[in-house]
């Protein structure tokens, strides 16, 4: 077939050949009997198309055709189904929208395959839009134009009343948004302007209006269940029939309304707050706290700045309560001197493994709630309880662990364990040399060593009956360097107790020769037995008070005698015990280690930038030293003025801020 | 071993070569040496002013006599109209007093001394010698001791322009924070010390005696 042998088709008569198979096609739509359209029709339809748009001009009439491709939607949607939605409301209007919609593709696809060759060839050299972008637009032009506003209220109606509890034919719900995204042709701008907007805005609406009846009906804990049930229901709302896109904003709203608008109000409940939860250990509720406002901009800082202060009460309280009880120890009378104490830290590792757990479990870990943790501790562990600092306290606790593991066989892992708590507490005290000096000087007693050579002097008396002092010696043999360094004093031994040192003395020469042997009475005791009108009783004593008694009265009691008559079983005595203030002494020992370090620091920092300026020289120096300890400004500032007269720095000549390092 | 007879060496003659030394001008006596380097400048300086010191010893044996010599050289000076010349006779001051070769000097010396070269010039004087005497056990350093100079002239009665981040020696904060205390601090402790390097705070009392 070539075209020249073709009959010229004039526009008209083409016209009317299309327009039959148009109103078949309508007819279909509407669901009136009418065949369905054979290959035959189709290929004819297409045949006369494309002979119009191929005629020599005059005759080629591809812009009419492409014209009245347009008219016959506009025609359509005019006539017939603009007519049957605005007689329609709310729902079944939303019915009627979606058939008309679905018609309308199926229309545009006919009609699309019809003209085909408009497509092809004239579309494509003049560029115009396509025939599918052209029955679209018809649509959204007439149609959605017109009716998008009442579409979308109804719509948003419906999801109020979902929200509200009734069910709602959410399949239709979502085939109506999907009109909103495909008309976009690609765009999200229709369902974003149109129809999202609103939706966010009646959210937020809906939302603020339950919040403000919730929080005034609702204890904290079941405000949260609704407000993380009503999350859930959205998330799932989301997922059924709104587009993806909306799921972080709507949520974003939701979470701002009943969260962040009354965050404050919600988490300062009196009785069911969040001081409450933690007061009763609501963990569960906790848990669900932190996943609520973890989600919200900000949201977990008043909840972990809630948390320290409960920590930190709780811990101050424990303080208080060491305190009390040390005090009226010392109104009392001083017996075991240490006891509280030993009970306080025993608690503030209890406290610490509690919250330890929460901020874990319930805070998932988050490093807020490990800072207030952290911050917390760091305030009442710094505080010293019964002139002890924590440091010290720690220490002790530490020495009586180890001691412990000795006596009462605590496991190994109980003993690790538990010390590892202690260092996690460690984590929290400014002055860690002090403990580091305290520890060292109060962990000298788990000797295995020392312990087997006990049992050699025992096994070297045995052999050696006649060398038996008659007092049973023991003696803890420490390597000098080793242990922190104790005052020796020469005392006045009474006899007895020479013997014993000459006995063990020759006893240690068996073993070693070249070693010198001296002795710390300081921490020995005696076990004495007092032979008393009633009964005899042990009296455990310091050796210094041996010394002093046995100097004061040779072995009797005579300035104890008035307090023992009239007392069947208890006695009350008081042996001096000469003042060796040990404590002062360590806190001497380790004010000269950190002038040591002080200065050492401010040298090196001068060495490396020669001039630097007052300020910053002290805030590098504590910046270095703060991981040993917090220097006092004070000390700096004097350790600075002794680097000056030993000429190691200078002042500036004209500004007396700024120090110069002289090498 | 000294050439110079004792008593041909007076208290001018003392200044007169401390401000040599000082000024870097005499480096022992050596002629035509002149060190490049700043720290070996700097030793032969301090070597000079030890063998001056000691000249000074042997020549001034009683102690209370440095006070009568110290009033002579003031009276001969005039301190009064340029400042530097004042800063570098209060310095020389501290010089006069160091005792057998030490770096710092008594407590006492320094508050005799203080007494007598700051009157009229430092508002705080008598309350500042008064705490000093009472609370400080150590030594005064040079440092120390130039600083006050310092101080005694960028602070008024009420202590304003004493500026807390500054650099002062902890004996200052230390008489600092002490009278606030006992003049109860409604003071405005914002105004900053802006001292050392103007000349603009004269003196608005002069010792009228000198």
């Amino acid at each position: 077939m070539t075209m020249n042998e073709r009959k010229t088709i004039d526009l008209d008569q083409g016209w009317e050949f299309m327009q039959k198979g148009i109103t078949k096609l309508k007819n279909i739509l509407e669901g009136q009997p009418e065949p369905q359209f054979s290959s035959e029709d189709y290929m004819m339809l297409y045949t006369t198309i494309y002979n119009m748009c191929t005629q020599k001009p005059p005759h080629d009439y591809s812009q009419q055709l492409y014209d009245k491709y347009r008219e016959s939607f506009e025609e359509y949607i005019t006539s017939t189904v603009l007519p049957s939605l605005r007689e329609k409301h709310d729902e079944f209007m939303l019915r009627e929208l979606v058939k008309r919609w679905s018609n309308h593709k199926v229309m545009v696809r006919w009609l699309s395959r019809f003209f085909h060759y408009l497509d092809r060839y004239f579309i494509a050299r003049r560029s115009l839009p396509a025939l599918h972008e052209v029955g679209l637009t018809c649509f959204r032009d007439l149609v959605y134009l017109e009716l998008n506003g009442k579409v979308r209220d109804a719509v948003i109606s419906l999801i109020d009343q979902e929200r509200e509890g009734e069910q709602i034919d959410r399949a239709l719900l979502k085939n109506v948004l999907d009109i909103f995204v495909e008309i976009g042709m690609g765009q999200m701008d229709s369902y974003e302007n149109d129809f999202e907007a609103a939706m966010l805005k009646d959210t937020a609406a809906y939302y603020s209006r339950k919040a403000s009846n919730w929080i005034l009906e609702d204890s904290c804990p079941d405000y949260m269940l609704k407000a993380e049930e009503c999350l859930k229901r959205e998330k799932d709302r989301v997922s059924h029939y709104l587009h993806s896109s909306s799921e972080s904003k709507l949520l974003e709203k939701v979470q701002h309304e009943l969260l962040s608008v009354y965050a404050t109000q919600l988490l300062e409940k009196e009785h069911s707050g969040c001081h409450a939860l933690l007061r009763d250990d609501k963990v569960e509720d906790l848990s669900r706290m932190y996943r609520l406002f973890s989600k919200i901009p900000k949201g977990l800082d008043p909840v972990s700045s809630i948390f320290k202060q409960h920590v930190t009460a709780e811990g101050t309280a424990l303080v208080k309560q060491a305190e009390d009880a040390a005090s009226n120890k010392k109104a009392d009378k001083k017996d075991v001197v240490g006891l509280q104490e030993q009970v306080f830290v025993r608690k503030v590792i209890e406290l610490h493994d509690k919250y330890l757990a929460y901020v874990n479990e319930c805070f998932m870990n988050h490093t807020l709630f490990h800072k207030a943790l952290k911050e917390a501790f760091e305030v009442f562990c710094n505080k010293g309880v019964g002139g002890s600092s924590s440091a010290e306290l720690l220490a002790t606790f530490c020495d009586n662990i180890l001691k412990k593991g000795g006596s009462e066989k605590l496991s190994d892992e109980a003993i690790e364990e538990t010390l590892e708590k202690v260092v996690k507490l460690l984590a929290y005290i400014s002055d860690k040399d002090l403990f580091a000096e305290f520890y060292s000087s109060v962990v000298v007693t788990d000797l295995t060593l020392a312990r087997e050579n006990q049992t050699n002097f025992e096994d070297y008396l045995g052999n050696n009956p006649n060398a038996n002092p008659g007092i049973d010696l023991t003696v803890t043999v420490l390597t000098t360097g080793f242990w922190p360094s104790y005052k020796s004093f020469d005392l006045n031994l009474p006899a007895e107790m020479v013997k014993c040192v000459e006995v063990f003395r020759e006893f240690y020469q068996t073993k070693t020769k070249h070693r010198k042997l001296t002795w710390i009475y300081s921490l020995g005791t005696c076990n004495i037995n007092g032979k008393f009108e009633p009964k005899t009783m042990e009296l455990i004593v310091t050796t210094y008070q041996v010394f002093c008694w046995k100097n004061i009265s040779g072995w009797y009691l005579s300035p104890l005698r008035d307090c023992t008559t009239g007392m069947q079983n208890c006695f009350e005595m008081q042996i001096p015990l000469p003042p060796v203030d040990e404590k002062k002494k360590v806190i001497e020992d380790v004010d000269k280690d950190r002038r040591y370090a002080i200065d050492a620091s401010i040298v090196r920092i001068m060495k490396s930038r020669k001039v630097l300026g007052h300020q910053q020289l002290v805030m590098e120096c504590v910046e270095q030293l703060g991981r040993m300890f917090k220097p006092d400004f004070k000390a700096i500032k004097k350790r600075i003025e002794d680097l000056i007269t030993r000429d190691y720095l200078e002042r500036d000549k004209d500004n007396p801020n700024l120090f110069r390092y002289l090498a | 071993m000294n050439p110079l007879c004792s008593n041909q060496v007076d208290i001018f003659e003392i200044y007169r070569r401390y401000c040599e030394i000082t000024a870097g001008t005499r480096t022992l006596g050596e002629e035509g040496y002149r060190p490049d380097d700043d720290s070996q400048k700097a030793k032969l300086s301090r070597q000079a002013l030890y063998e001056l010191l000691k000249l000074v010893e042997s020549r001034l044996h009683t102690r209370m006599s440095i006070c009568d010599e110290i009033s002579k050289l003031m009276s001969k000076l005039d301190l009064m109209v340029d400042f530097s010349e004042f800063s570098h006779f209060y310095d020389f001051v501290f010089f006069i007093c160091r005792e057998s070769g030490q770096k710092n000097i008594s407590v006492s010396r320094a508050v005799m001394s203080w007494r007598l070269v700051l009157a009229g010039r430092f508002r705080l004087l008598n309350q500042w010698c008064d705490f000093v005497e009472k609370n400080q056990r150590h030594n005064i350093s040079e440092d120390t001791w130039r600083q006050v100079l310092a101080f005694s002239r960028c602070v008024h009665e009420n202590l304003e322009g004493y500026d807390p981040e500054g650099a002062w020696p902890v004996l200052i904060d230390d008489f600092v924070e002490y009278m606030y205390r006992i003049m109860g601090s409604n003071n405005d402790p914002n105004l900053i010390c802006s001292c050392g390097d103007s000349e603009a705070q004269l003196f608005e009392d002069p010792f009228p005696g000198l």
